[in-house]
C-alpha cells in the first residue's frame, strides 16, 4: 500500500520532470507517450494501493507514511506525509485513471499544435498536484495541492498564449481561486493559532471536543468552505468556469469537469468533522449548491458554445455534490463525483471530437446532423447524456438520485427545498442536455459540418479508444450503488467518512421514480423545441438575463473591479509614484553612494592595509581593556 | 631512554592522510612523466581527499565525548571531525575544478600545496593549544601564499601572493603576540588550562585575547580585517579563490568558535560584544562594496567578507544554537561559494580574460547546466528558500534572538535585503543581454566554443546538490551539527 502511494504520486512528478529537463531532446509525440506512460504508472501504484486496501480489514485501510522530516523544533514538525485511506484511494483511483484516459486522448487531439511538450508537462504536473491535495496527510499539504492545483489549472486555461481571451480567463480563474485560497489559508492559521496543529486528527479531535469556540469553528468552516466554492465553482465564486472553457478540451475535460474541481466536495468530506461542528456552515454547501445547481442549469438553456453548455452543466452537477455533502450524504456526493468524472469527462471529449472533426468550430448553431457524419461520436455522447440526466442503468442515475433520496431523509424544511430544488434541478437537466444533443446530431447539417464530413475521419484511435472506455465505464459504474440490493461503494467509504443521513430503500426507489419521469419529460420537451424549431427560452427578459449568466460578471465588475481600479490608480498617482517609489529611489542612491564611498576606501595600497589592521587592533585592545 | 607521549593515531589520521597525499603529489610531479604529471596528481588528490574525509567520519562516529590528545596538543572531538569533513570534501570538489585549468606549470606543486594546506587546516580546527593553533595556522597558511602565487606569468597573481604574504605575517605576528601576552599572564598554553588559570581580570591576558581575537579574524576576513580579501581573491588563481573562500573560512570561524568558548568563557560579555561589532562591520562593508564592483571575483570576494558577518553572529550568540547555526551554515555557504567560484573559473577558461558582469552576459544561455547552478548559488548565498542559505540564515538570526541580540537580527535582515542587490544583478547578467551586444552564436563565430568540461560540471553539480539537499534534508545535518557542537562547553 505504500509503495502504490508513492508510485502513484510519484510516478506524473517524474514524468512531468523527465519533460522538462529533457526539453528538446525528445520529439513531441515522445513527450506525450511519456507523460501517458506517466500518469498510467500512477494508476497502477493506485491500483495496487486498492487491491492492498481491499483485502484488509475494514478499519485498518488506512495507512499514513512519511517520507521525511523536513524540520521539527520542538513539538512542531514539517514533512512529507501522505494520510491514505478508503477516501483518498477513490480520488486517487478517479485523478489517474481518468487522467491517464485523457492523457492518451491528448496525443491524438493535440497533434499538430505547436508546443505539445509543454502540453504534456503540464498535464502531468496537474494530476501530481492533484494528488499532492488528496494524498496529503496534513491540511498544510492539501493546501499546497490546492495552491499548485490553481497553478496547474491556470497555465492549462491559458496555453494558447497567443489568444487574449485565453490569457484573461486563465487570469480570471486564478484571480477568483486565490479568493478561495486566500479564505482558506486565513482558517489554517487560525488553526494553528488555536489548536497549533494542522494535522487531520488533531483539528478533528479539537473540532469534535467542543475545545475551541463556536465562532473559531464556525470561521474555520466559512474559511474552507470558501475554498471549496471557488475551486469548485459554486456560487458566489463561479464566474471563472464557463470563461476556463478556453483551455484545450482535454483540459476542460481533466481539470474543469472531472477532477479539480469536484476538489471542493471531497476537502468538505474529508474536513466533515469540521463542518459537523459547524452545521449552519454544512447547511450553507447545501444551499449554495441548490442555487448553483438551479442557476447553471437555467443558463445552460440558453448558451450557444458547445464546450459552455457543458461547463455549466459541471456547475450545475457539481451543485448536487455539494447538496449531498451539506446534509452528510458524504458517500452519495463521492459516488455522485466518481459517476459524475466519468460521464463528464466522456461528454467533454466527445465534444472534443466534434470540434477537432469541424476543425475548431463550437457554436452549436453552425452544427446538426453530425449523427450521419460522427455515428461513434453520436452513440458515446448520447450515453454521457443520459448519464448525466439520470436514465436507469446509466451511472447518473444510481448517483444523483441517492443524494436527492438522501435530501427527501434529512426532512424538515431544509430538507424539502433541497428535495424540490434538487428535482426541478433534473428537469432542468434533462432540457438543457437533450437540447445540446438535439442541435448538434440531428437535424440538418449547417455549414461547416457539411465540408468537415468531406474529408475528416472521426479522429485518431488514441482519440476514439479513450471515448470508448468512457462510454463504458458511464454504463456500468452506476452499478457499485443499488439501493438495497448491492453498495459496495458505501460500504468502502463508510470506515473513512461516516455520513449523517441513510435514506431507506422505499426513499431511494420512489425519488429516482419521480426524477426519471422528470428526466424523460425535459428530454421530451426539448425534442418537442427542437422538431418545432423553436428556442427553449423564448427572447425576452428573461432570456436576457440568462444570457448574460443573471448579470454575475456585470455586477462583479462593477461592485469589485472597477472601484479597486479607481483606488488603484488613486494610490498609484497619489502614493505610490510620489512617496513610496521617491522614498526608494533616495535610498537606493544612498544606497549607491555608500557603496562607492566603501569601494574607494579599497586603495590597493598596502599600508592603506596594515594600518587599518592597526587601527582595529588598538581598537579591539583598548575596548577589551576598558570593559573588562 | 625518551619517554615518548601516547599517540591517538586515529584523530591525526586525517591531517596524516592528507599530509602523505602532499608527499605523493609532490614525488610524482618528478617521477611520473609529463604527460601524465596530471592525472596522477589529480587522481592521487582525489583519493587522498577522500580518504581524509572517510577518516574523519571515523572519528566523527567514535568521539562521542571530547578528549585531549597527544599531550592536550589538539581535542578530538566531533567539533573537530565535521569541520575537518567539510574541509576535506571542499578539497576534494576544487580538485574537481582544478583539473581542466590547462595550468602548464607547477602542476604537481599545484596538487601537492592544496593537499597541505588542507592538511594544515584539518590539524587547525582539533588544535587544543595555543602552540598547535599557531603552528597549523602557519601551515596552510604558507601554503596558500605560495597558491596564490603560483600563476608566475600573471602579475596579478604575484600581487595576491606578496599583498597576502605581507597582510597574513602582519596578521599572524598579531596572533602569535596574542599567545604570547596570553601564555605570560596565565602560564598555560592548552584552552581547557587557559580557562581554568585565568586571571581574568589582567591587562596582560586581556590584550593578549583581544589579539588573538585580530588574528583570527584576519583569517576570517571580517571588517575591518578585510581589506586584502579583495586583491588577493581576486588575483589568485581562481581555483584557489574558491578553496580559500570555503575551507579558510570554515577552519578560521570553527576554531575561532572553539577557543573563544573554552579558553575564554570567563570573558564571554567582553568578546560577544566585540564579535557583534565585527559582524555588523562586516556585513556593512561587504555588502555596500560589493554593490559597487563589476569584477565578478571580487563582487564575490566581498560577499564573503558579508558572509563572515553572518556566521559572526553566530558565534556572537555565544549559546549552543549559535554553533549549531554556525555549522550548518558553513555547508551550503561553502557549497555555493565554491560553486560560484567554479563557474567563474569556466567562464574565465572559455574567455581567457577576467570575469566581469558584462562577460557574464549570456552565460545562462550558452551553458544553461552551468547558468542554472549560478542562479541557485546566487540565490542561496542571498539566502532564498529552497536553497540551504535561507535555513542557515533562519538559524543564525534564531540563535542571535535566542541570546537576546534582535538589534543584530535586524541589521542582518537589513544586511540580507541589501545583497539582493547584486546577488540578483549575477543572475540577471547571466540571462540579459545589453542591447548592442552580439546576439546568440558569436562565441561560435570565433572558432566554437570549448567542449564543456565534465569534472568541473560534476563539481557544480554536486555543489548544487548540497546547496538545494541542504535545504531538504536539513533534520539530518542539524543532528550532526548540534552534536558536534555538544563536545563544546556553553
Amino acid at each position: 500500500m505504500v509503495f502504490g502511494s508513492w508510485l502513484c504520486l510519484l510516478a506524473p512528478l517524474a514524468g512531468f520532470l523527465a519533460i522538462l529537463l529533457l526539453g528538446t531532446r525528445i520529439t513531441r509525440r515522445q513527450a506525450g507517450a511519456l507523460s501517458t506512460f506517466a500518469v498510467f504508472a500512477g494508476f497502477a501504484g493506485a491500483v495496487i494501493a486498492f487491491v492492498d486496501a481491499w483485502g484488509r480489514d475494514a478499519h485498518d485501510r488506512v495507512e499514513v507514511t512519511t517520507a521525511w522530516t523536513w524540520l521539527q523544533a520542538g513539538d512542531f514538525q514539517a514533512g512529507l506525509t501522505l494520510l491514505v485511506d478508503p477516501l483518498s484511494l477513490v480520488m486517487m483511483l478517479v485523478v489517474t485513471g481518468i487522467g491517464g484516459l485523457i492523457v492518451l486522448y491528448s496525443n491524438g487531439y493535440m497533434a499538430g499544435s505547436d508546443e505539445e511538450r509543454r502540453y504534456f508537462a503540464y498535464m502531468s504536473f496537474f494530476v501530481f498536484a492533484m494528488l499532492m491535495l488528496v494524498m496529503g496527510g496534513n491540511l498544510l499539504l492539501l493546501l499546497v495541492g490546492w495552491g499548485l492545483v490553481g497553478l496547474a489549472s491556470y497555465l492549462l486555461i491559458g496555453f494558447d498564449h497567443h489568444r487574449p481571451a485565453a490569457v484573461a480567463a486563465a487570469k480570471k480563474a486564478f484571480v477568483v481561486n486565490t479568493i478561495g485560497d486566500a479564505a482558506m489559508a486565513l482558517a489554517l492559521f487560525l488553526a494553528i493559532a488555536k489548536i497549533g496543529s494542522l494535522d487531520y486528527g488533531t483539528v478533528f479531535s479539537a473540532a469534535e471536543d467542543g475545545v475551541l469556540s463556536d465562532t473559531v469553528v464556525t470561521l474555520l468552516a466559512l474559511g474552507l468552505l470558501a475554498g471549496a466554492v471557488a475551486k469548485s465553482a459554486q456560487i458566489p465564486l463561479h464566474t471563472w468556469l464557463p470563461d476556463a472553457m478556453e483551455g484545450p478540451t482535454p483540459v476542460s475535460a481533466l481539470i474543469h469537469a472531472a477532477t479539480m474541481v469536484t476538489a471542493g466536495v471531497y476537502l468538505i468530506c474529508r474536513t466533515h468533522p469540521i463542518f459537523e461542528a459547524a452545521p449552519d456552515i454544512q447547511h450553507l454547501a447545501a444551499l449554495l449548491g441548490l442555487a448553483t445547481l438551479l442557476v447553471a442549469g437555467l443558463v445552460a438553456l440558453v448558451q450557444w458554445d458547445i464546450k459552455r453548455v457543458i461547463a455549466y452543466s459541471t456547475m450545475s452537477q457539481i451543485g448536487y455534490m455539494f447538496l449531498g455533502a451539506g446534509i452528510g450524504a458524504y458517500g452519495f456526493a463521492m459516488f455522485h463525483l466518481v459517476t459524475h468524472a466519468f460521464f463528464k469527462a466522456l461528454l467533454f471529449l466527445a465534444a472534443g471530437l466534434v470540434i477537432h472533426h469541424l476543425d475548431g468550430e463550437q457554436d452549436i448553431r453552425k452544427m446538426g446532423g453530425l449523427r450521419r457524419f460522427m455515428p461513434y461520436t453520436h452513440a458515446t455522447f448520447l450515453v454521457g447524456s443520459l448519464a448525466l440526466v439520470g436514465i436507469p442503468i446509466f451511472a447518473g442515475f444510481w448517483s444523483k438520485d441517492a443524494i436527492l433520496a438522501s435530501a427527501l431523509a434529512y426532512g424538515g424544511s431544509l430538507g424539502w427545498v433541497l428535495y424540490v430544488g434538487g428535482l426541478i434541478g433534473t428537469l432542468l437537466t434533462g432540457l438543457y442536455t437533450f437540447r445540446l444533443y438535439f442541435r448538434v446530431f440531428h437535424g440538418e447539417p449547417a455549414g461547416k459540418a457539411r465540408e468537415a464530413a468531406a474529408h475528416h475521419g472521426e479522429g485518431a484511435r488514441s482519440m476514439l479508444v479513450p471515448v470508448g472506455v468512457l462510454a463504458v465505464g458511464s454504463t456500468v459504474v452506476g452499478l457499485l450503488a443499488i439501493p438495497g440490493v448491492w453498495e459496495p461503494f458505501e460500504t468502502w467509504l463508510e470506515p473513512a467518512v461516516e455520513p449523517l443521513v441513510h435514506p431507506s430503500t422505499g426513499e431511494e426507489w420512489l425519488t429516482s421514480l419521480v426524477a426519471v419521469v422528470l428526466g424523460v419529460l425535459g428530454i421530451l420537451l426539448a425534442r418537442r423545441a427542437f422538431t418545432a424549431g423553436r428556442e427553449l427560452v423564448p427572447d425576452g427578459a428573461v432570456r436576457d438575463t440568462l444570457e448574460h449568466k443573471l448579470w454575475f460578471d456585470e455586477l462583479y465588475d462593477a461592485v469589485v473591479s472597477r472601484p479597486a481600479q479607481l483606488v488603484a490608480l488613486l494610490l498609484r498617482d497619489r502614493v505610490e509614484a510620489p512617496v513610496v517609489h521617491g522614498g526608494l529611489d533616495e535610498v537606493a542612491e544612498g544606497t549607491l553612494r555608500g557603496a562607492a564611498i566603501t569601494g574607494s576606501a579599497q586603495t590597493g595600497l598596502l599600508r592603506t592595509y596594515a594600518l587599518a589592521f592597526t587601527v582595529a587592533v588598538a581598537v579591539l585592545t583598548l575596548v577589551f581593556l576598558v570593559t573588562r | 631512554m625518551i619517554e615518548t607521549p601516547h599517540v591517538d593515531w586515529l584523530a591525526l589520521a586525517p591531517t596524516l592522510a592528507l599530509l602523505a597525499t602532499s608527499g605523493i603529489t609532490l614525488l610524482g610531479a618528478v617521477l611520473v612523466p609529463r604527460a601524465g604529471e596530471r592525472a596522477f596528481a589529480v587522481v592521487v588528490s582525489l583519493g587522498g581527499y577522500l580518504a581524509s574525509a572517510v577518516l574523519a567520519a571515523v572519528v566523527y562516529d567514535r568521539s562521542a565525548d571530547a578528549s585531549a590528545v597527544v599531550v592536550e596538543s589538539m581535542t578530538r572531538d566531533r567539533l573537530g571531525a565535521l569541520a575537518a569533513i567539510l574541509i576535506a570534501l571542499t578539497g576534494l570538489v576544487v580538485t574537481l575544478v582544478a583539473a581542466g585549468d590547462g595550468r602548464r606549470s607547477h602542476v604537481g606543486e599545484f596538487y601537492a600545496l592544496l593537499a597541505a594546506a588542507t592538511a594544515g587546516m584539518v590539524l587547525f580546527v582539533s588544535a587544543g593549544n595555543l602552540m598547535t593553533m599557531f603552528l597549523a595556522l602557519e601551515w596552510f597558511s604558507i601554503s596558500l601564499y605560495v597558491l596564490c602565487a603560483l600563476d608566475t606569468h600573471r602579475r596579478e597573481s604575484l600581487e595576491a601572493g606578496l599583498k597576502y604574504l605581507i597582510v597574513g605575517s602582519f596578521g599572524s605576528g598579531i596572533l602569535l603576540f596574542g599567545c604570547a601576552l596570553v601564555y605570560g599572564a596565565t602560564g598555560e598554553l592548552g584552552f581547557q588550562a587557559i580557562q581554568e588559570a585565568t586571571g581574568a581580570d589582567d591587562p596582560l591576558f586581556v590584550t593578549g585575547m583581544a589579539m588573538i581575537l585580530a588574528g583570527l579574524a584576519f583569517k576570517v576576513s571580517a571588517a575591518p580585517f578585510h581589506m586584502w580579501t579583495p586583491d588577493v581573491y581576486e588575483g589568485a588563481p581562481t581555483t584557489v579563490t574558491a578553496y580559500m573562500s570555503a575551507a579558510t573560512k570554515v577552519a578560521a570561524l570553527v576554531l575561532m568558535l572553539r577557543i573563544l568558548v573554552t579558553a575564554f568563557p570567563e570573558q564571554a560579555e567582553i568578546w560577544s560584544v566585540a564579535v557583534a561589532v565585527l559582524a555588523v562591520c562586516s556585513l556593512a562593508i561587504g555588502n555596500l562594496a560589493a554593490i559597487a564592483q563589476r569584477d565578478v571575483k571580487r563582487l564575490l570576494a566581498y560577499s564573503s567578507v558579508s558572509h563572515a558577518g553572518f556566521l559572526l553572529i553566530a558565534i556572537a550568540a555565544n549559546n549552543p544554537d549559535g554553533g549549531k547555526a554556525l555549522l550548518y551554515y558553513l555547508i551550503p555557504y561553502s557549497a555555493a561559494s565554491v560553486g560560484a567560484f567554479a563557474v567563474v573559473a569556466a567562464r574565465e577558461r572559455e574567455q581567457g580574460r577576467a570575469v566581469t558582469l558584462d562577460s557574464l552576459a549570456g552565460l545562462g544561455w550558452e551553458r544553461p547546466f552551468l547558468g542554472v547552478c549560478m542562479w541557485w548559488f546566487m540565490l542561496s548565498l542571498a539566502g532564498f528558500p529552497l536553497t540551504g542559505g535561507f535555513l542557515g540564515k533562519l538559524f543564525v538570526f534564531s540563535a542571535a534572538y535566542e541570546a537576546g541580540w534582535w538589534w543584530l537580527v535586524v541589521i542582518g535582515v537589513l544586511a540580507t535585503a541589501l545583497s539582493l542587490a547584486y546577488y540578483l544583478n549575477v543572475v540577471r547578467a547571466l540571462y540579459m543581454r545589453s542591447g548592442q551586444a552580439p546576439a546568440t552564436g558569436a562565441v561560435v563565430a570565433t572558432g566554437g566554443s570549448p567542449p564543456r568540461d565534465r569534472l568541473l560540471d560534476t563539481a557544480v553539480g554536486a555543489a548544487l546538490v548540497v546547496t538545494v539537499g541542504s535545504f531538504f534534508f536539513v533534520q539530518p545535518l542539524v543532528d550532526l551539527a548540534s552534536d558536534a557542537v555538544a563536545a563544546l562547553p556553553f
